[in-house]
């Protein structure tokens, strides 16, 4: 009986003894995480340290915080990112609409489409200097963010602005927002505190693994998040309703502000066609959106760009067609839709011109 | 497949634990396969000058062996003897320093006008031959001498020379040593596998995160077109840190995986840049290598025993060799000419130094033992700058510009390269304060505490390391 309890006691004073150190092993780590953040991006050692960190939400929106910093992302006092915009000395401003593409994901810092094509522009421009101002905001919807459009239009006025729409953005969504801030969003500072050094695995995990093995781990957490779901197998009508109106509204907007609106179809790594080198893309692609099957995001680019040249034609405003000169060039873009620096670069090259001649034409109207 | 590659840390556990399961001769079958398998994943055509050179290791030995036994001549022994040396030897001259000399006759003969025509052969070096052809060596050479017996088995000889984690670059492993662990059953005790860890977790922190950080440091200072005294300085110093890191990092991690399935491998390393001589230094740097050295070539060549101009010679022959053996280019017979030069001046020099190291007895002994250990480590630095150098004319331009050795010193660059080394530093002052090298198994240091340490290397390897980068003594 005493050896019984003896053995028992052993064993639990093991079992405690093991599952302490695996609390000091868990503390420690996420303790060197947040030094880590802390010493190379000046992050809160208390706290989430995330994207939220960038963009906060407001009754009129998502806007970006002044001087928000995470990681190597640094706002300026506007809460844009990019430069400190420029007291007005006859610059013409031109404003870049849009999501996470002209926001800048995988670019290095300054390679941004946008300030690539403020390069472009003052390259190309001998007499007149130009500003280019970054009003991208990751997720944001073309419709959800047109009174951001008109507050930035009213405080700096441009002469142009570029709207780069990610229709992706509108899977699930029923009901145009023409300047309706979205409701979904959760406040910042909500949420439960997370442990920093599990995003830290999870990012190091999707450098180093794979793209098939990655691509594996995507397919399991997407069955397991739409087990008994019906999936789309292309967008809803009203979706696409939804965000060809909103399109318009976006335009309207532009117009009400005394902005020429220039129009861009959305550019993919995969054209019009996904090849089979490109499974692993779309699947990382549907991750956001595992209600729709993969081959639903070809068909959705493909009509959502028909409606954007629609658009542009009814409405007589000058369409760039990014999707055909740059869509499919696998070399330019870092995921299935953002850029590297050198799609960027073509990205800023493909607009010049356009956006050169509108500005003129804006100032001498 | 590199140790620090997800490849291998994927094979590592599969291979584990099916030689957990399977039984000894099991386990040495499943090894055989395993290491071959580890070693044409860089390219199957290498399997073949390897199992080429054992066979003929294996026979060559049976054969003295069986010489030995029937009482014959040490004549007839040699026979065999310089089969496996030509066929060792030629093969590693063949596909090691083929072109190398083929290069430099032609830059020889261009000196006197005569432009020969070079033989258009692009050799492939096959990885690790340097250190498997030294190991299969020490086998039949320590047959002939009567040191060990010839094994039996060659699939027992085939696994010792092809086991996985020490092939491609070492320790160079005894035969005596290694074969007698393959062909008794083992089993791994408990301690084994928290060593082995811990030798893996420490291997790969010094690799992954203080060798790999500091490469791209050391690269951009030799890949400059000039440097100052102050970044050659640097340069030095971080590159002393980066093929130590590196190296004795790939050794901890082959110790460490050996102990996970019962093997023990020899030390490699002994805290080298605590060497308080030349002959110090080689007592603590490879000294798997250096041992070999003294043993099958400078105890060869006669050693001490011909008096001391003929002990320099041997000295000096040995250190060339041994830079050649490095690498098939100039400056690595350079490196070993200095080495040479510095053990022979520490030997001219040592009546002198005697009466200062009794007279800085008691209280200087301290500082004594400190301006010793600094002198051999800058000495060791200016070696190291020879071995990393790409050209004579980089090597005396950098020494030039070390006659003004804060000259543009890039204090930024020297802090980043004192923040990746002062973790070593301190593991290794308590390692050597306390004579004990393991240094998570230091008595005083709490369970706790090791579990914090663990846990902080952990994440130096996995978040901070720079992206993995070959074993620089892969080369070799």
């Amino acid at each position: 009986m005493a050896n019984t309890d003896i053995t028992h006691s052993t064993r639990v004073r093991k079992i405690a003894s093991a599952a302490w150190l695996l609390c000091v092993a868990v503390l420690t780590l996420e303790f060197a995480a947040r030094i880590d953040d802390w010493v190379h991006f000046d992050a809160p050692l208390i706290g989430n340290y995330d994207f939220d960190q960038l963009f906060r939400v407001t009754d009129r929106g998502i806007r970006g915080v002044p001087n928000g910093r995470y990681l190597r992302w640094h706002l300026n006092a506007d809460g844009l990112n990019g430069p400190e915009i420029r007291p007005n000395a006859g610059q013409t401003r031109v404003i870049v609409y849009g999501a996470s593409e002209p926001f800048g994901i995988y670019e290095d810092v300054g390679k941004e489409f946008p300030r690539a094509l403020e390069s472009e522009l003052n390259a190309q421009s001998t007499s007149v200097r130009y500003e280019v101002v970054n009003a991208g905001v990751p997720g944001m919807r073309v419709g959800s963010g047109i009174n951001y459009l008109s507050e930035l239009s009213d405080r700096l006025h441009p002469k142009v602005v570029v709207i780069y729409p990610t229709p992706t953005h509108y899977i699930g969504v029923t009901l145009p927002y023409c300047g309706r801030p979205p409701r979904t969003v959760m406040p910042a500072g909500s949420r439960v505190p997370e442990l920093r050094v599990a995003g830290k695995f999870k990012d190091q995990m999707k450098r180093v693994l794979p793209v098939t093995a990655m691509t594996w781990l995507r397919k399991v957490s997407i069955a397991w998040q739409t087990r008994g779901e019906d999936l789309l197998t292309q967008i809803a009508p009203a979706s696409l309703d939804a965000f060809e109106f909103d399109l318009r509204c976006a335009v309207t907007a532009a117009r009400d502000s005394n902005l020429v609106p220039i129009l861009v179809t959305h550019a993919n790594r995969f054209g019009d066609s996904g090849g089979d080198q490109d499974a692993g893309w779309l699947t990382g692609w549907r991750q956001q959106y595992p209600e729709m099957r993969e081959e639903g995001f070809i068909d959705l680019e493909r009509r959502a760009n028909a409606a954007i040249r629609k658009i542009a034609t009814r409405e007589k405003v000058l369409l760039v067609d990014a999707a055909v000169a740059l869509g499919g060039r696998t070399e330019w873009f870092a995921d299935h839709a953002h850029f590297n620096n050198e799609g960027a670069a073509r990205m800023a090259a493909l607009l010049a011109q356009p956006v050169l001649a509108t500005a003129t034409n804006a100032r001498t109207q | 497949m590199l140790f620090n590659s997800l490849e291998f840390l994927i094979f590592l556990p599969v291979v584990l634990t099916f030689y957990y399961l399977l039984p000894h001769r099991g386990q040495n079958a499943f090894l055989v396969v395993a290491s071959c398998f580890f070693y044409a994943s860089w390219d199957w055509r290498f399997l073949f000058p390897l199992l080429f050179s054992t066979t003929i290791d294996y026979y060559c030995a049976a054969r003295i062996e069986a010489l030995i036994q029937r009482g014959a001549s040490t004549q007839a022994r040699k026979k065999y003897l310089y089969l496996s040396l030509i066929t060792n030897l030629g093969l590693l001259g063949f596909f090691k320093y083929f072109n190398f000399f083929v290069d430099s006759f032609h830059s020889l003969f261009l000196l006197f006008g005569l432009d020969l025509p070079v033989p258009a052969l692009r050799v492939i070096l096959p990885i690790g031959i340097s250190f498997y052809t030294f190991q299969a060596l020490s086998y039949t050479i320590d047959v002939y001498r009567g040191k060990q017996h010839a094994t039996r088995s060659f699939w027992d000889f085939f696994l010792a020379v092809l086991f996985f984690p020490h092939l491609v670059a070492g320790p160079i492993q005894r035969a005596a040593n290694l074969i007698s662990q393959v062909v008794t059953p083992r089993k791994t005790t408990r301690t084994q596998v928290v060593d082995g860890l811990h030798l893996i977790l420490w291997g790969f922190f010094k690799k992954v995160y203080i060798a790999d950080g500091l490469a791209p440091i050391v690269n951009q200072i030799f890949n400059a077109p000039s440097a100052t005294g102050g970044e050659t300085l640097v340069a030095a110093l971080a590159f002393a840190f980066q093929i130590y890191c590196d190296f004795s990092g790939y050794t901890d991690i082959a110790r460490g995986v050996a102990k996970l399935m019962g093997f023990e491998f020899v030390l490699n390393f002994n805290l080298p840049y605590f060497a308080t001589s030349p002959s110090d230094f080689w007592q603590r740097w490879h000294i798997s290598l250096s041992s070999w050295l003294r043993d099958y070539l400078y105890i060869s060549l006669g050693g001490n025993r011909g008096g001391s101009a003929k002990t320099y010679r041997n000295l000096m022959l040995t250190m060339v060799l041994g830079g050649l053996w490095h690498g098939a280019a100039w400056n690595f017979v350079a490196w070993g000419f200095y080495h040479g030069c510095l053990l022979v001046a520490h030997r001219l020099a040592a009546p002198a130094l005697e009466p200062v190291t009794r007279a800085a007895a008691g209280s200087w002994r301290g500082p004594w033992l400190v301006a010793r250990i600094a002198a051999m480590f800058l000495l060791t630095c200016y070696g190291w700058l020879l071995f990393r150098a790409t050209s004579f004319q980089q090597i005396a331009d950098m020494t030039a510009a070390l006659s003004h050795p804060f000259n543009g010193l890039p204090t930024g660059i020297l802090a980043e390269v004192i923040v990746l080394i002062s973790p070593l530093i301190v593991v290794q002052l308590v390692q050597y304060n306390t004579e004990r090298l393991e240094f998570t198994r230091q008595p005083w240091l709490r369970p706790t505490a090791r579990c914090v340490l663990y846990s902080l290397m952990t994440y130096c390897v996995v978040f901070l390391g720079a992206p993995p980068q070959a074993f620089v003594y892969f080369q070799f």
